[in-house]
């Protein structure tokens, strides 16, 4: 069913008033410019014998003739309407909460996609150069041989041209006379590539993307807290329903070196959700984490719904979200595969 | 209700150009084209049916006892022995009366149509004057407004531009109270020659009535401006009659311009069906047909000199 929310930025009272204002200035104006221009002719007895005739007419040409004012009056109307902003989706009282925490603790900085270091070396000295070249043209890719080596994109252009910049800088480097500072440039320059090559494929990156792939599921009413889970739990902004500014947020989380404490970060979760509609806790991470310690999210009498993410595909994320119901959870990966199975045996919302 | 006035004078009523040297030549050449039309005429005489004191011999009547001995033909006496009397011809001049309507509806178009009246009066006057006819100047709106009395002999042109050119200009047109009032005021009957929008919302039967039914020879001209057939105008526009006053809104479209123009053709045609009808010498004219071709045009027709 399609629903619509409306959510005003200011108090209705005060964009009513805007409304008016505008409202009477339309109107204004339009009288204003009805002023017509006026026109002597020498017998108007011609005009009334011409204008008799068209008397019949006439209601259409008064309609027509306020036509342009009700034109302006509906933009205003439509301009009142996209301030309250409205949203397709689920109505508010259907709207989720949803706290998406993100591991970022030193095991997330393992590069997954490429175990196998014997089938994927790190690259040799000849092809660093070629690895720095192509990154200081702000390429993410380059082929060489039979292999592909990938880096991602940085997220931000300011932090992608620094890359650049740097790739460039270390190329003049290896480039100089002086040996000492080439040979220092190599060093620098195998790291960088290195590390470039590796976090194209860390987990954190990979948790990064799932993350933001679960925000594009998000309902147009839904609001989101993006926390980083290391060490500490650091909420990297306030919950919100701008997509595109949970995105950033998500996009900045870089993986730290200290192991993760998620009794921390789901009890700093529990506190964001207190007394919020339909709470939800999403925790995208590299899994192991024990499902006695997801089970304590809970408060006086209602518990969050709790989904770990970490061996799901994002559809079969989309699909658990949809389904579960408030005062679910899914503790582990077992419970959450066995309820999404249940759910597809069953109808839907009967678990 | 003060009707408001309409903010706009369409133009400059200066008619210090109006009559000047090249307007004069073509008086001239106009009179040289009526003589050659008229030639064969007597120069200064209307015959008139009214027999009395002329030069031209017309006809024999009894002698009643009473008669003028002096008209006796004495020699016919001698030959048959009978009294008669020698009749003539009597003698008149015409009297050409031009009027010309000098209402604020006149005073539209480019030039302005008062300017045209002025000069076709002007001209139509100079072939009357150089035919030794006697012609009076008669301007009127909604009232006469003063008179040129008739004036006789080529000279009396300049007069004719000296009135025409302090003519007042003003008020809206009353064609039956007008002309009821000049039938009134001039006792010798003669040519009227109305120069006119006849931009009357009272009509202008009753007008040319008036003229007819005291034994005038109306003559009738019409003048209009090509902009008042044919208007250019299009948009929301308030129309000011410049007579009255009076406000109309309209929303101009095509089809009522079309209809506006259909208006005013039938309006022209009654005029014209009107004087047709009681066979009045009647010209409709535009102000874009220069004023001489108009008048070469009613030499052409007649109606104006018989």
């Amino acid at each position: 069913m399609l629903a619509l929310s409306l959510n005003p930025p200011i108090a209705s009272g005060t964009l009513a008033t805007i409304a008016g204002v505008l409202g009477a200035l339309a109107v204004v104006a339009y009288i204003l410019k009805m002023r017509r221009r006026r026109f002597e002719v020498p017998f108007s007895s011609l005009w009334h014998r011409v204008l008799k005739e068209k008397e019949s007419t006439s209601l259409w040409r008064h309609l027509r003739r306020i036509l342009s004012l009700l034109l302006q009056l509906l933009i205003i109307a439509l301009l009142m309407f996209a301030v309250l902003n409205p949203k397709l989706g689920s109505q508010p009282k259907d709207a989720k909460n949803v706290v998406i925490i993100i591991d970022a603790s030193a095991s997330m900085k393992t590069a997954d996609a490429t175990p196998d270091e014997k089938k994927n070396p790190p690259p040799k000295t000849h092809e660093i150069k070629r690895i720095l070249q192509a990154m200081s043209t702000g390429s993410r890719s380059v082929t060489i041989g039979k292999r592909k080596y990938e880096w991602p994109r940085k997220e931000y252009a300011e932090d992608e041209a620094k890359r650049v910049k740097a790739a460039q800088k270390l190329l003049a480097d290896m480039a100089s006379d002086n040996k000492d500072k080439a040979r220092q440039a190599m060093m620098a320059a195998r790291t960088v590539v290195q590390a470039a090559v590796n976090s194209g494929n860390s987990r954190i990156e990979a948790a990064k993307q799932k993350a933001i792939e679960l925000l594009d599921e998000m309902g147009g009413a839904d609001k989101a807290l993006i926390l980083k889970m290391d060490g500490q739990s650091t909420p990297m902004g306030r919950f919100s329903d701008d997509k595109l500014k949970l995105k950033k947020q998500v996009a900045r989380i870089t993986a730290s070196d200290t192991p993760a404490d998620l009794h921390r970060a789901l009890s700093a979760a529990v506190d964001a959700l207190r007394e919020r509609d339909n709470p939800m806790i999403v925790i995208v991470g590299d899994g192991a984490y024990p499902s006695e310690v997801l089970r304590l999210a809970s408060w006086d009498k209602s518990k969050p719904i709790v989904v770990d993410t970490s061996e799901l595909t994002v559809a079969e994320v989309r699909s658990i979200l949809k389904k579960i119901t408030r005062g679910q959870y899914f503790g582990d990966q077992a419970e959450a595969k066995a309820a999404l199975a249940a759910l597809d045996a069953k109808k839907p919302n009967a678990v | 209700m003060a009707a408001p006035q309409p903010k706009t004078k369409p133009a400059v009523d200066d008619r210090s150009d109006l009559f000047n040297e090249e307007f004069l030549k073509k008086l001239e050449y106009l009179h040289v084209v009526s003589r050659k039309v008229f030639s064969g005429r007597i120069r200064a005489e209307r015959k008139t049916k009214k027999v009395g004191s002329g030069i031209e011999f017309a006809d024999h009547r009894k002698y009643y006892a009473g008669d003028d001995f002096r008209y006796i033909d004495w020699n016919l006496y001698g030959r048959i022995d009978k009294l008669l009397l020698r009749l003539f011809e009597e003698e008149e001049d015409l009297y050409i009366y031009i009027l010309v309507d000098c209402s604020q509806s006149m005073g539209i178009g480019n030039p302005l149509k008062l300017h045209y009246a002025m000069q076709v009066g002007a001209a139509l006057g100079y072939i009357g004057l150089a035919n030794l006819d006697r012609v009076a100047i008669i301007p009127f709106s909604d009232d006469l407004k003063g008179r040129m009395p008739p004036a006789r002999g080529k000279g009396r042109i300049f007069k004719i531009f000296e009135f025409l050119r302090n003519v007042e200009m003003g008020g809206e047109t009353d064609l039956a109270a007008c002309l009821t009032k000049f039938v009134h005021q001039n006792k010798r009957r003669g040519l009227a020659v109305v120069i006119s929008d006849f931009y009357d919302p009272r009509g202008f039967i009753d007008g040319i009535n008036a003229l007819r039914f005291n034994k005038f020879e109306p003559f009738v001209l019409q003048v209009y401006d090509e902009k008042e057939a044919n208007p250019a105008l299009h948009g929301d526009l308030t129309l000011v009659d410049c007579e009255t006053g009076e406000l109309k809104e309209v929303t101009i479209t095509k089809r009522l311009l079309e209809e506006y123009k259909k208006q005013h053709e039938i309006w022209c045609g009654e005029l014209s069906e009107f004087c047709t009808a009681r066979s009045i010498p009647y010209f409709r004219t535009h102000t874009g047909i220069p004023f001489d071709d108009l008048v070469l045009r009613i030499f052409r027709i007649g109606g104006f000199l018989r």
